[in-house]
């Protein structure tokens, strides 16, 4: 155990720096501005008075030293990046009233695109250059150019306008209903996202089963659907786990531009508002709130697969690998493990 | 040439660029083409639908459609291919960079990725264009600030793959500048995926692009924008939904011309598969090399029912195998095992059968047709096999034979299921225990729970063995199941397989390049070539009166080492470290000498390398710990050991591609800085390991020459630096090749056109052409087949007596070290076990020297 708590602060390790890094560079989104940020804000028509009392609000008026500590503060203290600029409320308040509509969407497309992904993968790999294989194959071409707002917008047409199996727009309240209306923007989402996931699920699912330790299986006579269930299936499952977890800011992404067109009160119609109204903190707040989520659940990915895979499990410390293992982690030495 | 023909074999890239040509000439021409201005209002005609005036219909304006998607396409591909541009340069030089250099400058630049990775890309880019503001200026700078980590990541990693291989290891070895190395070298072979990754950039931009126009953060109006057509028609879908489809249909077609064509140069720029890495595991040709890395199809692979018919199952006893007529074609049609006539092959029950030749004989896929299992992209065309009783097998390669996610118990069990259906659990567990005592495995119970990282290669290779025992079978095959093991594990598993036989009575057929093994192992032989038997008989006669040339050759190939001596006297453990010095000086000598006798003044030719207390350190881990060695000009030192003994750490230290931690090296007296001068790099030349990988790709074999030799600044003849000319490095290239024995028309002939053997003297010769004193051949003739074996072994040996180099092999191959070596040193676990001269093959002085010989399987 006392190695998994090892590995565990050396993944801390890298992931520290990364959020401090994410709470730089929101820092820095409001100095990127062209010019005065006040006067940016307020338009065209702003006096010099309104504008220097927004830049005293903002805190644009302090040395940048002593901004950034005071964002820092904020952030590390009140979870915040400041007051709405509009109605005065803190930006964490909003966000997190917001936050689970499209917390909702994000876990429906994610369980969408793996039943969508996972299928046709299997199917791909086992009928390798079969017509299903070539098929499933045209598909990243196809998915790699659609934008995500014009699928919603089709799904709309078709399944709402013209099926009227969905709602056309908005979160219904009543037993189920808000499922029912989450459903075409995660599906939306989950189709947006299942070209990639497909490819690489693909080519995952064929090194496994091309892998040398499948002959073996097979040559013991180990039947089929076994080995492709207890064997074949588990080796691709942490590479997919991983991949995943990598594509969650892709989600989160493609959530909060497909509320605009469902026309759904959720995170992204909380930036899209306060970009029309110029509202910087808020801003600020949904890159900061939606970029942390994405390194925490990077991070507890990766701290998954180290317990799934007995390979991780027993740490990289050389000592506990024998032979060629140990060889391949010492740089060099690794030509030696013939 | 190849090129052309690539290009016809690639339809992706054909439609991708015909599909992706034909958008940018419409786009470009789109003033010509569009019959309308698409800023042009009539309010009376909007919203009208698709017609011969209007081919795509009118929005709710009255602009015409078409007009205007011709338009926003040449905005929105202007706007992309200008937001593509930095991100792609930023992004290849952050990678190359913090790829090849590693340390700190890796670990920040991997945190900055890190950083601009966790935020969502539609977030991070819609906040970055708000901030700097709408059109597109702002779009360009925001996708400049973060498109550019993609690349970033991906070339980093390969980058980092490269920065270890043997040709980027020897072009710093032949004293090339980092930014050479990166620009020459690396870049050249990550350009391709760079370029590919670049086509599905551009897609995301232009995705991306119409997504902020729609958001109305893109493209201001009137300006046509796909995005802003599709956000203005998006209150008419119900009524006009053509009005939104157009334009993204439009989006989706981009896109698809762009990955086509992305995976079309992917397709392109790819270096051709290489022939078989390892000479030996290659089942036949080209094709044979692509099918055995596609695994085997499923079991049971119905063998096509030919002209002749093996005897049925039922008519032989059981344990016999009756091969009649067999014939094996890969699907592209071209015949890999019987070429000439079908294969024939009787085995009696109990009989013992080798099949022995060189890689792309036939020999493995004969065998895969014994078990039923062909591989994957193979078939049998004709005759057939007919096997009486269960047939288990065991593979080469056991670091890779177990599924690394289960345990080995839960592996033979499944087997031990599939063996005897509806047997009782605690029947079952009995079992496996018992199979894995069978394979004489230390502790059954703890091996069973273990996963198979937890065990050592031969003791995986016995699991193999236990999982082929699990059907009781009648007929065990063995394919090469000892070649990837250390000499004294080889002789473990031989003596495990051949007591397993007695015991059982199996019936074996053994599939090995090595003949001295097969010998062992087997009563009768057959030689194979080129997918046919040329040979067969009884291991004597075939040993005694070889008929066929290819017998005669693997023969010739065979270790010869002369007898060990019983042990006389008690061998001397107490001090193995002792120089043997010959009393009667022969000349020349090469003496290695050990801490113990460091002081002692040498009174042979003066030494030519020298190296002292050498320690090598990665972290915690010791790999070298303290070994010393001298080597005179003309003479041939040979480093023994098996894997992890620190053989080949050390010869990287000496060459200068590692520091020493401790210790120095010396070179014609003078010590080798721990940051070596190129001049100092120059002087101990490198061969790597695997010739498959220390040949730049893509490069003909003239420019990777003549590029040493120019940096070197180095013509025809010794004095001629000054006249570093063209010509005159182009008749030095051809000097090279016909010192290494290669024919001068090699020079234009790209690596992957190479034969093994000829890839290794090509990196002899690039070597030589760096005008080295000391050469370091690291396992020369591991990955080579036998004829070429016996080749470049003669090759290092004139080097070592014609132009008096020092030579330094690495071998875990007791035989080549015999042919070459004068002396010999013996490591283990980074120590020198035993350090003398030839008379360590017939009296070795420590226990372990005599082990290693004592494994040696000899004819």
């Amino acid at each position: 155990m006392k190695r998994g708590a090892r590995a565990a602060g050396r993944i801390l390790a890298r992931t520290a720096p990364v959020i401090l890094g994410v709470v730089v560079a929101v820092f820095f989104l409001l100095r990127l501005v062209p010019g005065d940020p006040a006067a940016m804000i307020l338009g065209e028509r702003a006096t010099p008075e309104s504008v220097a009392a927004l830049r005293a609000e903002l805190g644009l008026d302090a040395p940048l030293w002593r901004q950034f500590t005071d964002f820092l503060g904020q952030v590390v203290f009140h979870f915040d990046t400041g007051a709405s600029l509009v109605t005065g409320v803190p930006t964490r308040e909003l966000i997190l009233e917001t936050a689970p509509v499209s917390a909702g969407i994000v876990v429906l497309a994610l369980v969408l695109a793996v039943l969508i992904a996972v299928p046709l993968a299997l199917v791909a790999a086992l009928r390798r250059d079969g017509w299903a294989d070539h098929l499933v194959r045209i598909l990243p071409a196809v998915g790699m150019g659609m934008p995500l707002f014009w699928l919603g917008l089709l799904l709309i047409i078709v399944f709402a306008v013209q099926l009227g199996w969905f709602p056309v727009g908005g979160v219904g309240s009543g037993p189920g209903e808000p499922l029912r209306s989450l459903f075409l923007p995660a599906l939306a989402v989950a189709l947006g996202m299942a070209p990639p996931l497909i490819r690489s699920l693909r080519a995952q699912l064929i090194d496994a089963l091309d892998a040398d330790f499948v002959t073996t299986l097979r040559a013991a006579r180990i039947a089929e659907r076994r080995i492709v269930w207890r064997h074949v299936m588990r080796s691709a499952a942490l590479p997919t786990l991983t991949l995943l977890s990598v594509n969650t800011a892709y989600l989160i992404g493609g959530t909060l531009v497909v509320e605009r067109v469902f026309g759904i009160n959720g995170l992204g119609s909380l930036l899209f508002q306060s970009i029309s109204t110029r509202d910087f903190p808020v801003v600020q707040g949904v890159a900061l709130y939606c970029a942390i989520t994405v390194v925490l659940v990077t991070t507890v990915a990766e701290m998954l697969a180290g317990v799934l895979d007995p390979r991780l499990r027993a740490g990289d410390a050389p000592s506990s690998a024998h032979g060629a293992e140990r060889a391949s982690l010492i740089p060099g030495a690794q030509s030696e493990a013939r | 040439m190849g090129r052309v023909r690539r290009v016809r074999r690639s339809p992706a890239f054909i439609a991708g660029a015909i599909l992706t040509a034909l958008l940018i000439s419409v786009a470009l021409a789109a003033p010509v083409l569009a019959p309308y201005s698409p800023t042009e209002q009539q309010l009376t005609q909007g919203l009208l639908p698709p017609s011969p005036e209007h081919w795509f219909g009118t929005d709710q304006l009255g602009r015409d459609v078409l007009s205007r998607m011709l338009f926003a396409a040449r905005t929105d591909f202007g706007i992309a291919a200008l937001a593509a541009l930095a991100p792609f340069v930023v992004g290849v030089g952050a990678g190359l960079i913090s790829g090849y250099f590693g340390g700190a400058v890796d670990w920040v630049a991997s945190r900055v990725t890190d950083t601009v990775i966790a935020f969502p890309f539609y977030v991070i880019v819609i906040a970055l264009v708000f901030a700097l503001g709408a059109g597109a200026g702002g779009i360009v700078v925001a996708f400049a600030l973060v498109g550019w980590v993609g690349y970033a990541r991906v070339l980093r990693a390969m980058t980092a793959a490269l920065r270890e291989s043997g040709w980027v290891r020897s072009a710093r070895g032949s004293g090339f500048s980092h930014a050479r190395v990166l620009l020459r070298h690396v870049l050249p072979n990550v350009l391709p995926q760079a370029v590919v990754l670049l086509a599905t950039e551009i897609v995301l931009i232009m995705v991306a692009i119409v997504t902020l126009g729609y958001l109305g953060l893109g493209i201001r109006p009137p300006t046509p924008d796909w995005g802003t057509m599709i956000a203005d028609a998006q209150p008419f879908v119900t009524t006009q939904w053509w009005l939104a489809a157009i334009p993204g249909a439009g989006v989706v077609l981009t896109g698809i011309a762009l990955s086509l064509l992305g995976d079309g140069i992917g397709d392109l720029l790819r270096v051709p598969a290489t022939q078989g890495r390892r000479g030996r595991s290659r089942p036949g040709g080209r094709a044979g090399a692509r099918a055995e890395r596609r695994g085997p199809d499923a079991p049971g692979t119905p063998d096509t029912p030919g002209a002749r018919e093996p005897r049925s199952d039922d008519a032989l006893a059981a344990g016999a195998v009756s091969v009649v007529g067999l014939r094996i074609a890969a699907e592209s049609g071209a015949m890999l095992v019987g070429k000439r006539a079908g294969i024939d092959l009787e085995l009696r029950a109990g009989e013992s059968l080798g099949i022995v030749g060189e890689s792309g004989s036939g020999k493995s896929l004969t065998l895969r047709a014994m078990l039923g299992m062909l591989p994957r992209g193979t078939r049998a065309v004709d005759g057939g096999v007919a096997v009486a009783g269960a047939a288990g097998m065991v593979f080469q390669e056991p670091l890779t034979a177990l599924d690394p996610l289960s345990r080995v118990g839960s592996q033979v069990r499944a087997a031990v299921q599939a063996a005897s259906p509806g047997i009782a659990r605690r029947a079952t567990e009995k079992r496996v225990l018992d199979l894995l005592e069978q394979v004489r495995l230390p502790d059954p119970a703890r091996i069973s729970r273990a996963y198979p990282h937890e065990l050592s290669g031969g003791q995986r290779q016995r699991v193999v063995i236990a999982l082929a025992l699990a059907g009781s079978p009648e007929v065990l095959l063995c394919d090469e199941p000892t070649t990837a093991l250390d000499v004294t594990v080889q002789r473990e598993v031989l003596d495990l397989l051949g007591r397993l036989r007695a015991e059982r009575g199996l019936t074996l057929v053994f599939v090995s390049h090595d003949l001295a093994v097969v010998a062992e192992m087997c009563d009768r032989l057959v030689v194979m070539a080129d997918g046919d038997v040329v040979e067969t008989g009884t291991v004597g006669d075939l040993i005694e009166a070889p008929r066929s040339a290819e017998a005669r050759a693997l023969l010739a190939a065979a270790p010869s080492l002369p007898e060990l001596a019983a042990p006389a006297e008690p061998a001397v453990p107490s001090d193995p470290f002792e120089p043997s010095v010959p009393d009667t000086p022969v000349a020349p000598v090469t003496s290695v000498t050990h801490r113990a006798s460091d002081s002692v003044p040498r009174r042979d030719a003066p030494a030519l390398l020298e190296v002292r207390d050498a320690r090598v350190h990665f972290g915690a881990t010791s790999a070298v710990a303290g070994v010393s060695l001298r080597l005179e000009a003309g003479a041939a030192l040979g480093i023994v050991g098996e894997s992890g003994s620190g053989k080949t750490t050390l010869a990287r230290a000496i060459a200068g591609q590692l520091p020493l931690t401790a210790g120095e090296a010396r070179l014609g007296g003078a010590v080798l800085g721990t940051k070596r001068s190129r001049a100092e790099l120059r002087r101990i030349q490198l061969v790597p390991q695997d010739p498959y990988a220390s040949l730049t790709p893509r490069r003909t074999v003239g420019s990777v020459l003549d590029e040493v030799l120019r940096v070197r600044g180095a013509g025809p003849t010794a004095h001629a630096a000054s006249r570093n000319l063209a010509a005159d490095r182009s008749i030095r290239v051809r000097q090279l090749l016909h010192r290494v024995g290669l024919e001068p028309d090699v020079a234009d002939a790209t690596p992957d056109r190479l034969s093994g053997g000829q890839r290794q003297r090509v990196a002899i010769a690039r070597a030589l052409a760096a005008d080295p004193q000391v050469i370091v051949a690291d396992e020369p003739t591991s990955a080579l087949d036998t004829t070429a074996r016996a080749r470049v072994l003669e090759l290092l040996r004139d080097l070592r007596d014609e132009l008096g180099l020092g030579v330094v092999v690495i071998s875990h191959d007791l035989g080549v070290v015999h042919e070459l070596c004068d002396r010999l040193l013996l490591m283990r676990g980074g120590e020198v076990v035993e350090s003398g001269d030839r008379s360590f093959f017939t009296a070795p002085r420590s226990e372990y020297g005599r082990t290693l010989l004592a494994s040696v399987a000899r004819l």
